[in-house]
């Protein structure tokens, strides 16, 4: 476990940029409780930081995780953004698009929302960014990134994406070996 | 077995030239001369008709016809000298032919080096320092100075490897005299990541990073203050401009010789005040008016 270098902490801003604007700063600066970003294993981590405090009694290989994962580092240093990220995520979301209970699971097997599944969508997303997608109950389903901005959605025909997959709740039991 | 059959070609798989089309080389100087007179160049029989034994023998190589070697008696004529060696002589002229020939090559190379670059050298000349049998630079390699200069840097190198190849990567080794300090570190810089549990220091490296990261997408967020405080300057800048337009119109009409404090002086000085400060509200927004009148009011002033 270690702290990220500038190069990582850069890449994983960006990232979390695209959903959550300008809110990064809260993600550092949280007033009652401190959290911090650690690599483990090229996983990222958002932990708080007593327990991250605590989790340095642990051996490095007897270490399995900590916290919550919001990402995985690759070897090039690109990050990418998994499912765990939708809790932080989901509390400072900029766009949101809200899912008819119709095609509510197959979003959660991995499918792209589509226009005929779309119930509601923020003003004003403009298109390629990241967004969060709820269900009807305002339950976090996932994020992806929008396809089409909220201007464009009005004249789409049903068929058409209006937002790509990128992580879904689904993935904690169809992908569980690699969260 | 009925119907027609086609052999068709063996298949050939043709491939893209590796390399790009070699230019033409010069011509050497028998060459340019058996142009000129036409001269053809005739195949030789490979073998020839050895007048000593009576047979036919290759022209070149083992057992040749007409070997220098292979005379056994050669006869005195009445110009020889006593104590002169006949067969030596022989040999001597085949050296001096040879030598000659070799010095036509090198000539020609030289020649084809000068008027088309060493590109036009055979590879294994390419890189050599000089050519065979000869000073001064004409292929691409190195002359004696630089070469030097590799060989003092592979020694450098060589001498720096040996000294990290200890136990201890040559850290507690003692520096020899004329040794710099960096010269026997192992190359390469060692990645320093933060104190994992220093959190403070890391905070604030983090704070930064995202405040940096925040002001190169500004444009992005919305400021509202400042896009109002923008809108209002833009609004303000354009009513003067009306304004301002719309008083040098009614002087130059007017054909009035007085000058005025901000309309700028007279028709002429108007007329270059207007220009001028048109300019300067394009480029500088809120506070173009204000320099542009200062100007042509200055103008105005050097008129009379």
């Amino acid at each position: 476990m270690r702290p990220l270098t500038e190069e990582e902490t850069k890449a994983v801003f960006e990232k979390l940029y695209k959903f959550i604007g300008k809110n990064i700063k809260n993600l550092i600066d949280r007033p009652n409780e401190p959290y911090c970003f650690r690599l483990h294993k090229n996983r990222v981590y958002y932990v708080k930081e007593k327990l991250m405090k605590k989790a340095t009694n642990v051996a490095r290989d007897k270490l399995v995780a900590l916290g919550t994962s919001i990402g995985k580092l690759t070897h090039t240093g690109k990050f990418r953004l998994t499912v765990g990220a939708l809790d932080v995520i989901s509390q400072y979301a900029k766009f949101k698009i809200w899912v008819k209970p119709s095609s509510e699971m197959q979003f959660l097997y991995g499918n792209n929302v589509l226009k005929s599944g779309l119930a509601r969508i923020t003003e004003n997303t403009p298109t390629y960014t990241g967004v969060v997608i709820y269900n009807m109950a305002d339950i976090p389903l996932g994020f992806g990134v929008t396809a089409k901005s909220t201007n464009e959605c009005r004249s789409l025909d049903p068929n058409a994406v209006v937002a790509f997959h990128q992580a879904d709740c689904g993935e904690f039991l169809r992908a569980e070996d690699e969260l | 077995m009925g119907g027609r059959l086609a052999k068709l070609p063996p298949p050939v798989t043709q491939l893209p030239r590796a390399l790009p089309v070699p230019k033409a080389k010069p011509l050497t100087r028998w060459q340019q001369f058996a142009a000129k007179k036409g001269i053809v160049k005739r195949k030789r029989s490979k073998l020839l008709y050895d007048e000593t034994t009576g047979e036919w023998r290759r022209r070149h190589g083992y057992k040749r016809a007409n070997d220098d070697n292979d005379i056994p008696i050669i006869e005195a004529k009445a110009t020889d000298k006593p104590g002169e060696d006949p067969f030596a002589a022989l040999a001597a002229e085949k050296r001096e032919r040879v030598k000659t020939n070799r010095a036509a090559q090198l000539a020609n190379l030289k020649q084809a080096a000068k008027k088309a670059g060493p590109g036009v050298l055979p590879a294994s000349l390419r890189l050599a320092a000089t050519l065979p049998g000869e000073g001064g630079k004409v292929g691409k390699g190195v002359g004696k100075s630089l070469r030097r200069k590799e060989l003092k840097d592979d020694i450098k190198t060589a001498s720096r490897l040996a000294g990290i190849s200890t136990a201890s990567i040559g850290k507690f080794d003692k520096r020899l005299t004329g040794e710099k300090p960096g010269e026997r570190a192992p190359l390469g810089k060692r990645r320093n990541f933060m104190p994992v549990t220093d959190t403070k220091a890391e905070r604030s490296k983090a704070g930064s990073i995202a405040e940096k990261l925040l002001k190169e997408r500004s444009d992005d967020i919305l400021d509202i203050r400042k896009a109002m405080t923008r809108m209002e300057s833009q609004a303000r800048e354009e009513r003067h401009q009306a304004k301002r337009k719309r008083e040098e119109e009614s002087d130059g009409r007017g054909g009035a010789k007085k000058g005025r404090k901000a309309g700028g002086g007279g028709g002429r000085g108007g007329k270059k005040g207007g220009k001028g400060s048109a300019g300067k509200a394009g480029s500088k927004g809120a506070k173009g008016f204000k320099g542009a009148a200062g100007k042509a009011g200055k103008a105005g002033k050097g008129r009379r």
